[in-house]
């Protein structure tokens, strides 16, 4: 596969991601029914055969008799909703509130917080880079949807360093995510969702540390 | 110098000037009377002579505010606390006493802690307070075998106890514990100062309470934490 | 072959693929190395772990608190903080904060929904409901500070609605009461120039007020003699001289065996009572029954302990007092408060204290604050559904309303509509199944918070607010000895959710929606500003400051009292007219002051670290508790050797209304017929999951829904409960 495929299939992934953690609607629904995710996906793992999709995640089950958009809506209420989740999609609430040594707070390296060092950085990266996130997202610039959507620019940009660092400071937390998700008893739906975006975030890290090393040797 | 001081430094306060000149501010539309309720001018103690910390346990009820106050101070997981308090009833309904202290570091002359440490994270200061390097303490739990008073506790692989908050005091700002209590129960001075309050206050006390006692003058060669204390310090097992 | 992309973020840089970033943009440790670097800022607020909004500075780091202390020119920091105004930074950042305004969908179900969309249904529902029943179907119930009282009260009244409840009915509204009709109303206690104070049931060490404290504890140092009286070794106990246990709902007795004694023996203040008292021969006749050995058998304290007290006390006349209380052992607890208060203000009386130093002052001043000139909405006349002032209800009992009577009219759909801020009637007046029932068949519950309190989880809608450090609110004065000050809260941080408003800005939107926006034609800048334009301070000033302190006249000796003789009343014609004794005199507790031998009174009382129920679910003050495993219930040592009960044994507790276990704590400092139970525990609430680790009996679980005959409170602590080992 060429090169400039390959960034085009891990940029698409990531939006995947993105929009499937999003509230779910027609558009997304009459995708999924056609196997559009699957595609990309198959696309994927010509490049790395490891993380089969989870099978809750067929076109198929996206249908009148198994998960029907009202269906879907729900679930993603009950699970990921924006207000009430039953688990923070959030980096700052897995993480110590802040690294900074003077900070006084008796929850500073407490997790479960909003607002840690975390958000304020992903906050500095989209000033730093004008980008505009949705008011609603205020308190959680570090949520994950906007992480994952935040890596597919830096894909797209195509610098494998900037990629490597972002990944590893901003999208480590995911197996707190995963344990927390276990806890909470999340939907099948969404606790296999996670799992998957996990193992195809830990494929990454690994993909692009050695593509590093290989540019460097 | 123990880590913490250092790492204060950073700290900047832009405002700070601010409020002190609404302290002073206060104090001049008061034509000096400020100083009636005995309140201390708390920014400029001495930084250099022997200092201490007297805990008046007759006046104390137990709040918990110097506690939380020092959790926030010194960064301190929820599960540690500094400051806890020992408690004894004596004698038997109606006639019952409740005896209890402040039970922290003592800050010994003779601070027995600091010679079994085997990376030599505990020190005296100047000032006469023991302290910890926070950076260098590996956990191993020596010095809670050796304080008499068992006060160090160990804390994922650290050791916790007080220091008189030292970047508080090398600056010449009275401990947080001392700062927020509305009991009037602790208070930050000269050594020399504060025993001759307490001698004076332990003396008022005997009055009525004739087993009031100053703890501390002899004790481990003297301590930095002082206790006034209503009644016999054998009552309430504080050795 | 792609997806349709739904994207979050914009801007031209997302086109480029970030390219304008640098890789040391994206070094987290390099940008948190920098931001260490940051100035700590000092910024004014007031706390809000209690209702008591002491003066504090939030120190401030990139937008975010690092910690507090005590603002010094705050009369009620006074410099100080109490150990819940550390601990509740936590509030801020708590992830299970309300983000959006919500709407019911199903049982404890909620979707978010815009503010539009909640005010414009909310405006609609009420108009509905005033429109058909009338203002009588509506009420609103808070804590009653400066910003809930001006606005919340001005939109209500804009609206004709009479009913407006606060908490007090659960607090110290027979206290008020009893000191309205004899004094006119509550005077503060001078207690650190006292010689003698007794104290009943008031714990100023564990229901804190810091400016309160700080005023004892001088008193103590001073030499005062403190005496406490209350049914367990409270807090102030010990500190105090001596402790007096007493059978919980008699204090009345007691109060009135000492007046036997130190009238009888000659040792009231001749002068005062003829020069400043009404009727004191009317009250002077009832005393000859209330010997100390009649108050002896009532109250379980010794008759020569009752006349040395009551010798010791007149001795000190006039720099004494018996301190007025507040929750204490007669704010709301007893069938007898509203009596024991009024004796309570007869013994005071007797001394000659008021206006003494080491007495009770009338006469503090409070800095002058200015009103807004604009278009007032009139004090409705509407009769008030709590049945307060209402003839053949309570026409005695104060404004401050009734909560749990609302509940009530609610249950019989009378109370349609009720708004709720800062305020949990819910889980904090007895009987929690019937608040329930209440409040669940409202057809439009309202409730401000930024948590899942136990009453917003009935809510119909729940509106965001944002927290404490986030707003701006109302200048509030505060007066004292000769010293006073004005203070406002300050946007100290940034708001964490953009959607959160405050609450003045909610109501205006409100009062726009419903067409009363001509009462609320002024920003909240405006109201401030001529609240502050007779003391010569801006409003910039201020909002950097926070508090100014300032000089007042010193609190004058004359004695005058706000009653309509303008003297002490001990005849109250008010009394007599509607049917109660005119002079106060014994009463019973409702449930009786003996118990059998395996039943108990419960009792509850404050921690200093925790507020109510609000404060367990704060992770530094949850750790307190577990630290000191107080979340048990006193036994007393001799009776539960009785009952086979050991040390940190659960019981299990029969009450007229449900049986719930606890575990014990076995102690020689209380009294043998009375359980005491620390209060702020037992949340119901699924949202506070720290505050379940810590989760307890919650006393009003057991005490059924009462209303006391005058003042009308819940009467906390009229119930009695059997015990035995779970
Ligand atoms: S703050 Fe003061 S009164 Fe409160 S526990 Fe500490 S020493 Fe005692
Ligand atoms: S009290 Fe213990 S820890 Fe503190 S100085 Fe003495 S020996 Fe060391
Ligand atoms: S002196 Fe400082 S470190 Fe020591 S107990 Fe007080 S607040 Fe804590
Ligand atoms: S008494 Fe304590 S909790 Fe209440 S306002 Fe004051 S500092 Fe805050």
């Amino acid at each position: 596969m060429k090169n400039k495929d390959l960034k085009n299939i891990r940029e698409q992934v990531y939006i995947l991601f993105s929009n499937l953690l999003q509230k779910p609607n027609k558009n997304i629904y009459d995708e999924l029914k056609l196997g559009r995710h699957m595609e990309i996906w198959e696309q994927y793992r010509k490049i790395s055969n490891t993380i089969p999709m989870p099978k809750i995640w067929n076109s198929k089950k996206f249908s009148e008799k198994f998960i029907t958009l009202e269906r879907w809506k729900k679930l993603w209420k009950k699970s990921l909703n924006f207000d009430n989740p039953r688990i923070y999609l959030i980096e700052s609430v897995y993480k110590p509130w802040t690294t900074d040594e003077s900070c006084e707070m008796p929850f500073a390296k407490e997790k479960g917080h909003l607002l840690g060092d975390w958000a304020h950085h992903m906050k500095y990266l989209y000033e730093e880079l004008g980008i505009e996130v949705p008011v609603n997202f205020a308190h959680c610039p570090d949520h994950l949807v906007l992480q994952l959507e935040f890596m597919s620019v830096l894909v797209k940009g195509g610098d494998l360093e900037k990629q490597y660092s972002f990944i590893s400071t901003h999208l480590d937390w995911l197996e707190c995510l995963v344990e927390a998700a276990k806890k909470k008893g999340l939907t099948k739906l969404y606790y296999d969702l996670l799992i998957w975006i996990k193992k195809y975030i830990d494929t990454e890290e690994d993909f692009l540390e050695n593509s590093i090393l290989d540019k460097a040797t | 110098m123990s880590k913490q001081v250092d790492r204060r430094n950073f700290i900047k306060y832009s405002a700070l000037a601010g409020v002190s000149a609404f302290a002073t501010l206060a104090t001049a539309c008061n034509d000096g009377e400020a100083e009636e309720t005995g309140s201390e001018v708390q920014d400029d103690f001495p930084v250099d002579e022997k200092m201490g910390i007297l805990m008046d346990n007759s006046l104390c009820v137990e709040c918990q505010a110097c506690r939380v106050a020092c959790q926030n101070e010194n960064e301190l997981p929820v599960e540690q606390a500094l400051i806890s308090f020992k408690s004894k009833e004596v004698g038997s309904y109606p006639d019952v006493k409740y005896h209890f202290s402040r039970h922290s570091c003592m800050h010994c002359e003779d601070a027995v802690c600091k010679d079994g440490c085997p990376v030599d994270a505990l020190s005296k200061t100047e000032q006469g307070f023991t302290t910890l390097d926070f950076e260098s303490c590996i956990g191993c739990g020596m010095c809670e075998q050796s304080c008499p008073y068992g006060v160090p506790s160990i804390f994922e692989e650290k050791m916790y106890k007080c220091d008189a908050c030292q970047h508080l005091v090398t600056v010449g700002e009275s401990p947080a514990c001392v700062s927020t209590c509305a009991a009037n129960a602790i208070k930050y001075g000269t050594y020399d100062d504060l025993v001759k309050a307490a001698q004076q206050r332990v003396e008022t006390l005997q009055e009525r309470y004739p087993e009031a006692s100053l703890y501390g003058l002899e004790e481990q060669d003297g301590l930095s934490l002082l206790l006034i204390l209503k009644t016999e310090a054998s009552k309430l097992e504080l050795i | 072959m792609s997806i349709t992309r739904r994207s979050f973020i914009k801007g031209s840089a997302v086109a480029a693929g970030a390219l304008g970033l640098s890789l040391t943009g994206l070094d987290f440790k390099g940008w948190a190395a920098k931001a260490q670097e940051s100035e700590v800022k000092v910024k004014p607020s007031l706390c809000n772990t209690c209702s008591s909004h002491c003066g504090m500075w939030i120190h401030v780091k990139n937008d975010r608190p690092w910690k507090v202390t005590g603002h010094e020119d705050n009369m009620r920091s006074q410099g100080k903080l109490c150990a819940r105004a550390h601990a509740g930074l936590y509030w801020i950042y708590d992830s299970d904060r309300i983000k959006q305004p919500l709407k019911r969908v199903g049982e404890e179900e909620f979707e978010s929904i815009s503010w539009e969309q909640a005010i414009s249904e909310i405006a609609e529902k009420l108009n509905d409901i005033l429109e058909e029943s009338g203002p009588e179907a509506a009420a609103y119930g808070h804590n009653p500070r400066e910003t809930g009282v001006f606005y919340g009260n001005r939109l209500m009244h804009a609206l004709g609605i009479s009913t407006v409840c606060t908490h007090n009915a659960s607090c110290n509204t027979a206290r008020t009461l009893g000191f309205n009709h004899t004094m006119g109303g509550v005077p503060h206690a001078d207690l650190s120039n006292s010689n003698y104070v007794v104290l009943i049931g008031r714990n100023l060490g564990g229901g804190i007020r810091t400016s309160e404290l700080i005023e004892f504890t001088e008193g103590v140092k001073e030499g005062a003699k403190v005496v406490c009286v209350d049914p367990r070794q409270n807090d102030s106990a010990k500190i105090a001289d001596e402790w007096i246990p007493i059978r919980p709902g008699t204090d009345l007795a007691l109060v009135l065996a000492m007046c036997q004694v130190i009238v009888e023996e000659d040792l009231y203040d001749k002068e005062f009572i003829d020069n400043y008292t009404l009727d004191f021969d009317k009250f002077a006749e009832t005393l000859p029954q209330y010997t100390p050995e009649w108050a002896a058998e009532i109250t379980d304290i010794e008759a020569d302990k009752i006349r040395s007290l009551a010798r010791e006390l007149a001795e000190n006349k006039p720099n004494c007092l018996v301190h007025p209380s507040w929750k204490g052992a007669f704010g709301s607890n007893y069938e007898n408060s509203t009596e024991t208060a009024r004796a309570v203000a007869y013994i005071n009386a007797l001394l000659g204290n008021v206006n003494q130093p080491g007495g009770l002052f009338f006469s503090y001043n409070s800095p002058e604050i200015g009103s807004l000139d604009t278009l007032d909405p009139e004090e409705p006349q509407t009769p008030r559904t709590d049945g307060v002032g209402v003839e053949g209800e309570f026409p005695l009992a104060t404004s401050h309303g009734l909560p749990h009577v609302i509940a009530e009219k609610a249950a019989e759909g009378i109370v349609k509509s009720i708004f709720i801020r800062h305020h949990n009637p819910v889980r904090n007046f007895p009987d929690y199944e019937h608040m329930v029932a209440g409040y669940k068949n409202l057809d439009l519950l309202v409730v401000f918070e930024t948590h899942m309190s136990e009453t917003a989880i009935l809510a119909d809608y729940i509106l965001p607010e944002c927290s404490f450090a986030e707003r701006e609110e109302v200048v509030e004065a505060r007066g004292g000895a000769d010293r006073g000050s004005v203070s406002i809260r300050t946007e100290a941080v940034p708001k964490v959710h953009p959607e959160t408003k405050s609450f003045d800005e909610i109501i205006v939107l409100l009062a726009e929606e419903l067409g009363i926006e001509e009462y609320f034609d002024f920003t909240l800048d405006e109201v401030n500003k001529a609240r502050l334009e007779p003391l010569d301070i801006s409003l910039a000033e201020l909002k950097e400051k926070g508090s100014i302190s300032m000089e007042l006249p010193e609190p004058s000796n004359e004695v005058e009292f706000s009653t309509d003789s303008g003297k002490f009343e001990f005849y109250s014609e008010d009394f007599a007219r509607y049917g109660f004794s005119g002079i106060a005199g014994w009463k019973e507790p409702a449930v009786g002051y003996k118990t059998a031998n395996n039943e108990f009174k419960v009792i509850h009382g404050k921690q200093a670290y925790h507020s109510q129920t609000v404060s367990a679910n704060i992770p530094q003050l949850a750790q307190i508790t577990k630290d000191y495993d107080s979340n048990r219930i006193w036994m007393n040592r001799a009776k539960a050797e009785e009952l086979g009960i050991n040390d940190g044994d659960k019981i299990k507790l029969t009450s007229p209304i449900a049986t719930k276990e606890v575990k014990v704590k076995v102690t020689e400092r209380v009294h043998p017929d009375t359980l005491y139970m620390p209060a702020g525990y037992g949340n119901k609430t699924p949202y506070y999951e720290t505050a379940q680790k810590i989760d307890s009996l919650n006393p009003n679980d057991l005490t059924p829904y009462q209303t006391e005959s005058i003042a009308g409170h819940a009467m906390m602590q009229e119930v009695i409960v059997k015990a035995e080992k779970a």
